[in-house]
């Protein structure tokens, strides 16, 4: 099996985070609820879990990353606790539905617009133009789902400033060395299985100072038990009912990993994997690639078309044929996909990551070239 | 007698047990005593003659704690 999918979830995972998993499920306790050595051992967990995140993602004060269950959870908590009734938000033409179905929700609920800046992949003097009195946030993707092009998030920060950004790096944490606090973001959200490679059902929400959405979920924290509010301090104020702590045990030991690799090391090992792909696509007849083919201008995701195939039977394809694992597609980004001229039919996304080799690489190749290079009603006839 | 501190939260409870732990004291995470108001459910406990040293502690790494309490 060759796996090409490391941008819907990072797989394998490295050893030592099944282990934390398991040692996490095998010691049990509730971290902040009650005293007793479970109970601290798990609340030592996800203290510990929390530093080790800080410092791969460049967060001094490591209170100020919640922990979510996901980067969609993470982006909720900050677009529904920002927004008031009414005003605007912008958004870059690469939002996933992750931004773009709690933005349209607020839009509908509260009579807001939403205005999308144009650009390939963003043209920050229309970003800067759009900026109004009526600007109440800005959401942009750090890259896109399916191009893999990475955003000038801290370029645009700066333009927008003193309007609040709110970042989705679910495609870059962990891929890119990049210090969260020097975005210039108000917010930035990610995932936690995917290049932080950690277990599904984790996410972060790193808050910058200043920034205090109101909590869209309130409920018990361990502490303040007294008060019918929730608490002013982070992270408790964010965190809400039990944690998921094998979820973030295990999140923690991806970060060691990370560390221990080092995210530019991970960064040039995805960016040689990412050029060779995009070198072997584009020689390919039939193949179109979608976004920026400059390697250094994207993450390790590049999504073509093929001409005269589905890119759901194509995808089936490489599975079943090949073994090659992809996603194919709308990528649940419609709004990318209209903005790349790949709406409605989708794409095929192949995605590298820390597992993935060279061969790999090649090995997906020639299977795409042997498939562009015959008809679909003919291949899937016969299978 | 007792010397409580409290921080606020859970987090800011195991924040502060390191950074004590590293300026060589010993600090021992208890649950929080009914007579401390408004924070989470953990306390750090030290022996009183250990509050100067550990106060210059957690100055050092910005981490004062919100309350401290002496208790019988």
């Amino acid at each position: 099996m060759i796996y090409l999918d490391q941008a819907a979830t990072s797989h394998p995972k490295p050893e030592p985070v099944e282990e934390a998993v398991c040692e996490a499920m095998r010691q049990g306790g509730s971290p902040g609820r009650g005293s007793h050595r479970l109970a601290l051992a798990a609340a030592r967990r996800v203290f510990a879990a929390r530093e080790s995140l800080a410092a791969l993602l460049g967060v001094s004060d490591s209170s100020r990353l919640i922990f979510t269950a996901s980067a969609t959870d993470a982006l909720n908590a900050a677009i529904h606790g920002s927004l008031a009734a009414g005003g605007e938000v912008l958004c870059s033409g690469y939002e996933h539905n992750a931004v773009v179905r709690p933005l349209a929700a607020w839009a509908r609920r509260t009579g807001g617009r939403v205005r999308v800046i144009g650009g390939s992949p963003m043209d920050l003097a229309a970003l800067g133009r759009a900026i109004c009195p009526e600007t109440r946030l800005v959401v942009l993707t750090h890259a896109s789902n399916v191009s893999g092009e990475i955003l000038p998030v801290r370029e645009a920060a700066e333009i927008c400033r003193p309007v609040p950004v709110l970042v989705d790096a679910a495609q870059t944490a962990g891929h890119l060395s990049v210090a969260w606090e020097e975005l210039g973001a108000a917010a930035v959200a990610a995932s936690g299985h995917k290049g932080l490679l950690g277990p599904q059902g984790t996410g972060l929400l790193y808050l910058a100072p200043g920034f205090a959405p109101e909590p869209v979920r309130q409920g018990g924290t361990g502490g303040n038990s007294e008060e019918d509010v929730q608490p002013a301090m982070c992270p408790d104020r964010y965190e809400s009912g039990t944690l998921n702590t094998p979820g973030i045990a295990g999140l923690g030991a991806a970060a060691e990993v990370l560390a221990a690799r080092g995210l530019r090391a991970e960064r040039a090992h995805e960016l040689a994997l990412t050029a060779r792909l995009l070198a072997g696509l584009t020689g390919l007849r039939g193949v179109n690639v979608l976004g920026s083919l400059d390697p250094e201008r994207r993450v390790g995701v590049v999504s073509f078309t093929v001409a005269g195939w589905d890119a759901g039977a194509f995808g089936q394809q490489l599975d079943e044929r090949f073994g090659v694992l992809v996603r194919t597609g709308l990528h649940c980004a419609p709004l990318a996909h209209r903005t790349l001229g790949s709406f409605p039919g989708g794409a095929v996304r192949m995605s590298v990551g820390h597992a993935t080799r060279a061969d790999d690489v090649d090995a997906a190749l020639e299977a795409v070239g042997w498939l562009a290079a015959r008809e679909e009603a003919a291949i899937c006839a016969s299978s | 007698m007792r010397l409580f501190l409290t921080f606020g939260t859970t987090h800011g409870a195991m924040r502060a047990e390191r950074i004590l732990r590293t300026a060589g004291l010993a600090p021992e995470v208890v649950p929080k005593p009914a007579g401390i108001r408004g924070s989470c459910g953990v306390a750090v406990r030290l022996a009183p003659a250990c509050r100067a040293a550990a106060l210059v502690a957690l100055a050092a790494a910005g981490h004062l704690p919100r309350q401290e309490t002496l208790l019988p």
